[in-house]
Formats: structure tokens, C-alpha cells, sequence
């Protein structure tokens, strides 16, 4: 069963990272991955406000064969899309309002990062840390 | 809740960021450090992060932001106490904010900035 966090405006972006370091301590993630995941969580639930206004986080507990438990997040939007994603995941690429390291930053923090976007028809974006290495 | 605080201490100025702090208010508490800085008329800052548990793209550009706009203005700034999972997941992510001089915690920031004069 996922949850499901509302991004609506800034604040929602605290909560979601305050939701996202409770789940990931409950699991059981070492303080370094509940840092990791929180701070990738607090990066994509960003851009969901900044260039698409709204959207939402899906997010579970995963099980899968050999990686064993994970947690899995969703960010979903229908905003203007990510024209170009290999470009987006260049390292000092920025459409203005970061550092450009926001989404290739998040993706070497992560064990799994996938997204799908066409312009005009918003983007998804799927992160995912497994528990034990 | 943002709990951040700005003091002056000696000719420095400390600022210590606690608290959930968002985009917004981020950008209020930049504005209010340099403010501060020519209201107290300090040589120095110390941004004190040892109680966040998390800086991400956007913090980190703020932060070295900051830090070069004080630097304009002819003060010195440190950041100081970084906690070591803040520290790696910076080095992770490739974020830059190697034009901040960082300190391991306030009391050596104040000391360094103290001998300096």
C-alpha cells in the first residue's frame, strides 16, 4: 500500500522531508541513508513546486528477491515536463533556481533513480534505496 | 518551525540555523544577516549548522552565497559545525561550496576569527 504526500506549496516540501526521514527510521535506514533519502526527497519534492506549481509523492516499502527491503518514492507531476532529461542530468545544468547539481546530485545519492517526462505532459520521477547493501 | 537566531558576539556576528527552514525563509535570513552585518557593524560571521540535519542544493547555494556577499560587504564569514552526514552527502551530490571557510565548530570559528586581527 502507498502514501501519498500533496505538494502544493513550500512548506509542503518540509513535510515531505520530515515524512521522509520518519519513514526511512522506521525502517531501519543507518543515519547516513535516512540523511541521503531525506535530502533527496527535499530536492524533488523542490522541483515539483518550482517548475511544475504542484503535484504529489507516492511512496512504500518495497520487497524485492535478492535487494530485499527498500523504500521506493514517486514524484509526480503535470507540469511543463523536462524537455531534455539527459541534459537535465548533466552535471551544472540549471533552468535557473539551483546550484545544477539537483537532480545529478539526487541520482548518485540514490540505488535507482528513473524518470519519465515528455514536454508539455509533466514528469515522473522514481527513486529507490535498499536497505542492506 | 524555523528556530534561528541571530546574535552578536564580541565583533562577530552568530548566526545558528535550526529548525525546519524553508526556501523562503532561507532567503529572509540571508537578507537579514547582511542587515545585521552593517547594523552591528561586525568583522566576522559564524553560521552555526550543527543542527541541521540536512542541506541540500539549494541550502548549500544560499550558504556559499551568503558567504560571498559578506565577503563583499568586507567581512569574513565561517560555517561552522557541520554534522559528518551533512558533510557526505555534500561530497555525494557534488554540490560546490568550496569558497566557504568552514570551521568545526563555533568556538574555533570565533577563536580563528578573533586571532585574524
Amino acid at each position: 500500500m502507498s502514501n501519498r504526500i500533496d505538494i502544493r506549496n513550500e512548506s509542503d516540501v518540509v513535510v515531505a522531508r520530515q515524512i521522509a526521514r520518519q519513514v526511512a527510521s522506521q525502517m531501519g535506514f543507518s543515519l547516513g541513508d535516512q540523511t541521503r533519502i531525506t535530502t533527496a526527497v527535499s530536492e524533488l519534492a523542490r522541483n515539483i513546486f518550482l517548475y511544475a506549481k504542484q503535484g504529489w509523492i507516492e511512496y512504500q516499502e518495497i520487497t524485492l528477491g535478492v535487494r530485499g527491503r527498500g523504500i521506493e518514492f514517486i514524484f509526480q507531476d503535470q507540469g511543463p515536463g523536462i524537455p531534455d532529461v539527459e541534459l537535465a542530468l548533466t552535471v551544472g545544468y540549471t533552468s535557473g533556481n539551483g546550484m545544477g547539481m539537483g537532480l545529478s546530485g539526487t541520482k548518485r545519492l540514490m540505488d535507482e533513480f528513473d524518470i519519465k517526462s515528455s514536454p508539455g505532459k509533466g514528469a515522473t520521477i522514481r527513486i529507490v534505496r535498499w536497505l542492506n547493501k | 518551525m524555523n528556530k534561528s537566531s541571530i546574535v552578536k558576539i564580541h565583533n562577530a556576528l552568530v548566526v545558528t540555523l535550526q529548525g525546519e527552514i524553508d526556501d523562503r525563509t532561507a532567503l529572509e535570513l540571508q537578507q537579514e544577516i547582511l542587515q545585521s552585518v552593517i547594523r552591528y557593524q561586525v568583522s566576522g560571521v559564524v553560521i552555526e549548522i550543527s543542527q541541521l540535519d540536512l542541506v541540500d542544493s539549494y541550502m548549500a547555494r544560499i550558504l556559499s552565497e551568503t558567504a560571498r556577499m559578506i565577503k563583499l560587504m568586507g567581512a569574513e564569514t565561517f560555517l561552522a559545525g557541520l554534522r559528518p552526514m551533512v558533510a557526505v552527502t555534500i561530497v555525494e551530490m557534488g554540490l560546490n561550496i568550496d569558497g566557504v571557510k568552514t570551521a568545526l565548530n563555533l568556538e574555533v570559528a570565533l577563536e580563528v576569527l578573533k586571532g585574524g586581527r
